[in-house]
């Protein structure tokens, strides 16, 4: 049965709206019970996720595209949004913005056309664009939130351009291959939109800016889900065409991101500034992975490293960031002593820090194993080599933080922020990504399972 | 009894200390004492039934399997993990240390216990790199002075070995599966076919600075006297006792079985680099005015000479190379905790800062002699036996690199008994603190005498422990 709009394949997207609506009509209560729109918002994106997890891949042409990459990343958008979901003020408005931003993400994923796809992208941005600019701090915020959307218009922008020259080459909107000069000219133009949305070097100068400015919990979804679906982008650019220049200089990209990521965090003072580089250089990894996968044809297991790294840094990340909202620190120098103080935490800190760093046995160890498995695999033994080269300078920064915060003496007052009680929330966010940060390392079967569910074993 | 028990159970008891506060002391003596015990066990049910032992679990993904297995060299390598961990939790006892120190050091043990258990290479990699965990918290937490420097030097440089070291399995892995279409992580099967050409070089020599970061080679050796001296006196006696063993059993383990056509092409050079390592570490003690530096500076010798006769590949050499690592964990075990004890009571451990301890601190003074005559080799102590076999096995392929091994026991007499006479024979001199020092208590004394006894019997009777090393090691010989 084929219908224009087939509801079965819009399903998470269905709930996402619906907690849209609910959230909405909740802000209008009088007297709204505490937790309300808290408890909507978790259980809309749980349901989302557990659609999309249900689902079947499935075609719906023209507009929609169900496959078993497009559905593990809606279930990677929304476990990737949870955390914020759970961490951010009792407020309808952003509920319903990251609600819509999670649903483009959905939208994106479930692409059957190019203009599904820009739909997409342009409606998980334009809330994440609001998202920033509500910061707390709000004159930087503002400002910051300006620049995310003056670089993303120009992502957009450039995604239209590439989008109409590639239809001028295959006279069609489909995701379907397509060869010649222009074909080639309009992926390599989409492509660099979906590295400006991934934050890679040299089109990541807006990024530290928007996750400084951002509250860190938003900071934390906008490195996770938001940089998930650049990637996922990025991969339906070189599925199209594994052999096209676009596919064949991402390795190169990956590289630059992640040494420049890596170099640049390393004199950071400010922790959630110093945390946005870190994500850069992990966004390099990203990339190199994609571009080992495209280097293979774009099919088996290569997708399974980049989805296995995803959800790795979708714990660690949004752990870090949590733990900056959590403790309310902001720079480094606040940080020393921190052991001390709040020993527990700073275990949590500590996990998060060396899975983050890639030490065996945590979750981020297996991740960059991964990656540079795939890459040695195609041969690409340079890029391998930069790839241990990005871990060691990152890893050099994050056991400085560590030893702030556990081997240096505390510098004076801790900062009023820091000594607000933790809600339950918070520490269980915290828990729940720290956990897994440090120990999914040691069952290297989990990336075996996810390997055969996206080849469809 | 499973030997997976021998890492999990101290891992269990680490997490156990971490949480119950006061009892951590005495939770980690129990892990400890109980973990040697089971390291034991295997010899008192007999040593030829020790490939009984092994396990495997189902392959998980593109290979990787968990695998354990324990052989001649493997087992003397735990026997000194489980003895030293007990060893340095005896001579903390009455140290005043929160319950994170008792859990770090067992979860150092659950760590080099896996290294030496693990049989596929991931898992091998996965113990390896997570050892530097523990240390990097004890050398940061309860070190000395300089300690945070020291720990993430520590963490930065065996870190960037071992990235370079998990590229070569990498290539290993999957140029294998290249070869015979077998995705497999196992270090018996991964044997042939292995690389060849440029890419079998490049992955060789990434597993020589890998496992020579840890041993220390020389180039590669800066962050040890930092760590060493740095580090509270346990973490120096794991450190030295222990972690330097690894970089050894990765070349007995990995890199020598792996490319033993490249080892031995590449014979003059890697045994040059030992050689320089045996000259140089001994200078550089000879140098030296603190009594942990110096210690720390012989370590790199003494770990040369290892390589020296492992290097050779005949009979004598690997195994006495093989013992020399066993016998410098308990000669330096023993130092470094002596240098700790003189560190406790005169809160110094300059040469000048001591002098006339002999008639102070007679036990002290005895275990210290005992000590620092097996590191130089006196014949009927341990020390001897290693190093006269290593250098008489390359004696037999090069005989200049073995001259140079005798260069450097000589050398080791030149730094090792004027440090011992400017501390326990000469007169105390100016500002000296020898009036601080007491003698050794019970407890001291008696952890002391525990590894000195191991010393006079593998010096007297090393038959039974050759024998032993040999059937693990000798299939490497040419």
């Amino acid at each position: 049965m084929s219908s224009f709009l087939p509801i079965e394949a819009l399903a998470p997207q269905l709930a996402l709206a619906a907690g849209v609506v609910a959230a909405l009509l909740a802000g209008m209560l009088k007297e709204r019970p505490r937790g309300l729109l808290r408890a909507v918002a978790v259980s809309a994106l749980l349901a989302a996720a557990l659609l999309a997890g249900a689902s079947l891949p499935s075609a719906h042409p023209p507009l929609l595209r169900l496959d078993r990459i497009g559905l593990c990343w809606q279930e990677l958008f929304c476990l990737g949004a949870l955390p914020l979901a759970v961490l951010m003020e009792e407020d309808e408005i952003p509920v319903a913005l990251l609600f819509g931003s999670v649903l483009g993400m959905g939208l994106l994923a479930a692409a059957g056309s190019f203009l599904t796809l820009f739909l997409g992208l342009e409606l998980m941005s334009l809330p994440a664009y609001l998202l920033v600019s509500r910061g707390r701090r709000e004159e930087e915020a503002r400002e910051a939130g300006l620049k995310y959307f003056f670089a993303g218009s120009t992502a957009g922008a450039l995604f239209l351009l590439g989008m109409t020259l590639y239809y001028a080459a295959s006279r069609s909107l489909a995701l379907a291959p397509a060869s010649g000069p222009l074909a080639q000219a309009g992926l390599a133009l989409m492509g660099a939109a979906a590295l400006f949305k991934i934050g890679a070097v040299p089109l990541h100068f807006w990024l530290p800016d928007a996750y400084e400015a951002a509250d860190p919990e938003v900071a934390g979804f906008l490195s996770t889900s938001m940089k998930a679906a650049g990637v996922l982008l990025l991969m339906r650019l070189a599925e199209l065409a594994p052999s096209s220049a676009l596919a064949r200089v991402l390795p190169a990209f990956g590289v630059m991101t992640m040494l420049a990521g890596a170099f640049l965090a390393l004199r950071q003072q400010r922790l959630q500034r110093l945390l946005a580089y870190s994500s850069i250089s992990h966004a390099g990894f990203m990339i190199l992975g994609v571009g080992a996968w495209a280097a293979q044809g774009a099919t088996g297991a290569g997708a399974a490293a980049v989805y296995y790294y995803l959800i790795a840094y979708l714990f660690m990340s949004n752990g870090a960031f949590a733990f900056l909202k959590t403790s309310g620190l902001s720079t480094r120098a606040q940080l020393r002593g921190y052991a001390q103080r709040e020993p527990r935490l700073a275990a949590l800190l500590a996990a998060l820090l060396l899975s983050l760093g890639g030490v065996p046995p945590t979750a981020g160890f297996l991740a960059k194993l991964l990656i540079l498995w795939e890459t040695v695999r195609c041969g690409l033994y340079g890029a391998a080599l930069a790839g241990a080269l990005a871990a060691l300078v990152s890893l050099g920064y994050y056991l400085a933080l560590i030893r702030d915060a556990y081997f240096e003496p505390a510098a004076g007052q801790p900062p009023p922020a820091a000594l607000r009680r933790h809600s339950s929330g918070e520490r269980l966010v915290l828990l729940a990504c720290a956990i897994p940060s440090a120990l999914l390392g040691f069952f290297p079967w989990l990336a075996g399972g996810l390997a055969g569910v996206l080849s469809g074993l | 009894m499973s030997l997976s028990a021998l890492w999990l159970l101290p891992a269990a008891a680490a997490l156990l200390a971490a949480c119950c506060g006061r009892q951590a002391r005495a939770v980690a003596l129990g892990a400890a004492a109980a973990t040697l015990g089971m390291s034991l066990m295997p010899a008192w049910a007999g040593l030829d039934s020790l490939s009984r032992l092994s396990y495997a679990g189902p392959a998980w993904f593109y290979g990787i399997r968990y695998s354990v297995a324990v052989d001649g060299l493997s087992l003397p390598l735990l026997w000194l993990t489980a003895f030293l961990t007990l060893i340095v939790i005896l001579f903390s006892w009455r140290g005043r240390f929160s319950s994170g120190y008792w859990a770090a050091f067992l979860a150092l043990e659950a760590a080099l216990m896996g290294v030496f258990l693990m049989r596929d290479l991931f898992f091998f990699y996965l113990f390896w790199e997570a050892a530097l965990i523990p240390m990097f918290f004890i050398i940061g937490l309860w070190g000395s002075a300089n300690r945070r420097h020291a720990a993430v030097k520590f963490f930065l440089f065996t870190f960037a070995g071992s990235v370079l070291m998990l590229l070569g399995f990498l290539v290993i892995v999957t140029q294998h599966h290249l070869a015979t279409g077998v995705w497999t992580w196992d270090m018996e099967l991964l044997k042939s076919p292995r690389p060849g050409g440029a890419l079998g070089l490049a992955s060789f020599l990434a597993l020589v600075v890998g496992f020579g970061v840890k041993v220390p080679l020389v180039p590669l050796h800066t962050w040890l006297p930092d760590a060493h001296t740095e580090a509270p006196v346990g973490g120096s006696v794991m450190l030295a006792g222990v972690m330097l063993k690894m970089g050894v059993y990765g070349f007995l383990r990995v890199a020598i079985p792996f490319f033993p056509e490249l080892c031995w092409r590449l014979l003059p050079w890697l045994g040059g680099v030992a050689a320089v390592g045996v000259i140089y570490g001994a200078l550089c003690a000879m140098a030296q005015q603190d009594l942990k530096r110096l210690v720390a500076y012989s370590s790199v010798a003494h770990l040369g000479f290892c390589l020296l006769g492992i290097f050779s590949r005949t009979q004598e050499g690997l195994a006495g190379g093989s013992l020399q690592l066993l016998n410098h964990g308990l000669t330096t075990g023993a130092l470094f905790l002596l240098v700790g004890a003189l560190y406790e009571r005169g809160h110094k451990r300059g040469l000048s800062d001591f002098g006339g301890l002999a008639g102070r601190a007679p036990w002290l003074t005895f275990f210290f002699g005992v000590s620092i005559f097996a590191s130089i080799g006196l014949p009927g102590l341990n020390g001897f036996v290693g190093e006269f076999m290593s250098l008489a096995g390359m004696m037999v392929r090069l005989p200049v690199l073995a001259l140079a091994g005798v260069i450097g026991v000589t050398l080791a007499a030149a730094y090792a008994l004027p440090a011992f006479s400017a501390v326990f024979l000469a007169e105390p001199g100016e500002g000296s603190v020898s009036a601080m020092i007491s003698d050794l208590s019970a407890l001291e004394a008696l952890t002391l005498a525990a590894l000195v006894l191991p010393m006079l019997a593998i010096g007297l009777h090393p038959g039974p422990l050759l024998a032993l090393l040999r059937s693990g090691v000798g299939g490497l010989a040419l």
